[in-house]
Parts: C-alpha cells; structure tokens; sequence
C-alpha cells in the first residue's frame, strides 16, 4: 500500500478550515501541519492534546519531600527547583508555582536554554507540563515511578 | 558549623555574582557557568522560619548552587565567587519520599510527619507495597 501522506495546509486554509482542521487533529487523531512560507520554512503542527499527554507521559517530575523544622519543602531535583511551605499542600502549590514560572521563562528564552547542557533536556517534560491543563498540573507532581507502588494510582 | 539561613543563601549568590533575576513570589537568582550550565535558585523562606532545614539546604547544594558545603561558607567568608574545581558529584544520599509517595503514606498509611520524616524513598516504597499487597480484611484486622 502507497497511501500519500496528508499534505500540509496554508495558513489561509487552516483558517478557513479551521473547525474541520481541529476535528482532524482531535477527533481522527491526525496531526495537521500548517506551513505558511513557500518550501516550508515556518510551521506549526496542530495535535490533539491527550495524544500529546500519552505521546510524553515518559517524562515524568521526580520529586523528593523534605519535612523538617516543622515545615515541607520539596525537591525537583531534575530541574533545580524546590518549593516550601508549612503544610505539605503548601509547599506542593509553591513548587507548582515555581515550576510554572520556570516553563514560562524556559519557551521565553528557548533559544539561551536549548545552548545549555544542563537544561535543554527540558524542553519535552515542560512540554507535557504546557500542554496538562492548569487544574491538572499538580497531579504531575504526585505521580509515582510506574510500578514502584503496586496499588499506585 | 552553624544553621544556615536564607540570608546566607542570599549572602552565596551575591558573593558567587548570581543575577537576581526578578522578584516574584520568591526572589530568584541565576548564573551561568563557563561550561553553559544555567544555574538557578530561589530564596523562599517559610512563614517565620529563616533557617533552611538540613535536607533542603543540601538539596540546594548539590542541585541548585552545585558546590560543596566548605565552598559555600568559604565564599561568603571571603566575599569572592566559590572555585567551584569542578561541578562536586553529588554526594552520596539516601534519596527522600517523592510527593507521590507521601500523598499515599499520608492517605493509606495514616503516617505522622515525623514518621514519614524518617524514611528514605525506598523504605516509603517498602512500607506502600507491604501495604497494599496484604488483603482489606487482613489490613482491618490489624
């Protein structure tokens, strides 16, 4: 079987089509490319956002909780950040925070992050982050390794 | 060796040239190594609590500032940037409880903070397993 593979839509067409672009994206799973330059040179791909989620649920927010001093802080040690608070629900919103701004300020500066050996290897974990709507997001933080607890949800 | 206090953090990253980058919740601050490694940290001290508890403060350590202990206080003795040799391996550690893992020693295990204070990651793990591999009727038998 040859099938050819679906060509990418012209800004002006996605905008046109945009309804039934989305649909494509959302509803037949099909990632819409849009192009807006001749030979492609600029492009955005439109993908359903819970393909995305499955597609990057590898890359995962590690986290380590400190509790001492009569207080919580905890760890991401793979992004450098940390966040306190007197309660363990305190210092999770305050991590979440932190991590927040860091996404904002990491696709802000891509181009100065992506050059660093240390962080250019978060470009996808804060991808998945971006792309988890905001009520969700600290469920991030409280996923367990896969299979690490047997009755983990 | 005395406590250390967000204000020597703040005393580290001034000594260490750090950027204060911007002051949002947390005052946060920045550096780039000569190698590119981007650095960062955030002053958050707790409601009336200046003092940065042991486990964190290494974290910051080893994670966040990427020096020893020595280098630290040596920098803010002398008011010069640590030598930082090399970024120092992480020392060995027994790793803590993730968020995940407390949230369910918290939830099923009904555990104190000081209880779950005092375990590693591995023995929350141990201890979550046990746990759930063991029957409802033989967990309200207990």
């Amino acid at each position: 079987m040859n099938k050819r593979q679906q060509p990418a839509m012209g800004y002006a067409d996605a905008k046109a089509g945009f309804s039934a672009m989305v649909r494509r994206a959302t509803q037949e799973h099909s990632p819409v490319v849009i192009e807006r330059q001749r030979g492609g040179q600029e492009g955005v791909v439109v993908v359903d956002r819970d393909d995305l989620a499955e597609a990057l649920r590898e890359h995962r927010f590690e986290t380590e909780v400190f509790i001492e001093g009569g207080g919580y802080s905890i760890g991401l040690e793979e992004f450098g950040l940390h966040g306190t608070g007197s309660t363990f629900e305190e210092a999770l919103a305050d991590l979440l925070d932190a991590l927040r701004a860091y996404a904002d300020d990491y696709f802000a500066q891509l181009e100065f992050y992506r050059r660093t050996p240390n962080r250019a290897k978060h470009y996808l974990p804060l991808l998945r982050f971006r792309a988890t709507p905001a009520d969700k997001q600290l469920d991030l933080l409280l996923e367990t390794e896969p299979g690490q607890v047997a009755a983990a949800s | 060796m005395r406590a250390p206090t967000w204000g020597d953090l703040v005393a580290f990253c001034k000594a260490d040239r750090w950027d204060q980058e911007r002051a949002t919740k947390h005052a946060i601050y920045k550096k780039v190594l000569a190698d590119g490694t981007a650095l960062q940290t955030e002053v958050s001290p707790g409601k009336g609590a200046d003092n940065i508890g042991a486990g964190l403060f290494h974290f910051i350590l080893r994670v966040e500032l990427k020096v020893s202990e020595d280098e630290f206080w040596q920098a803010i003795r002398s008011g010069e940037p640590a030598s930082r040799p090399a970024h120092p391996a992480p020392p060995p550690v027994s790793r803590k409880p993730s968020a995940g893992l407390v949230f369910q020693l918290r939830k099923h295990l009904h555990l104190t903070d000081v209880e779950i204070s005092r375990l590693s990651k591995d023995e929350a793990v141990e201890m979550l397993n046990e746990h759930f591999s063991t029957s409802p009727e033989d967990r309200r038998a207990d």
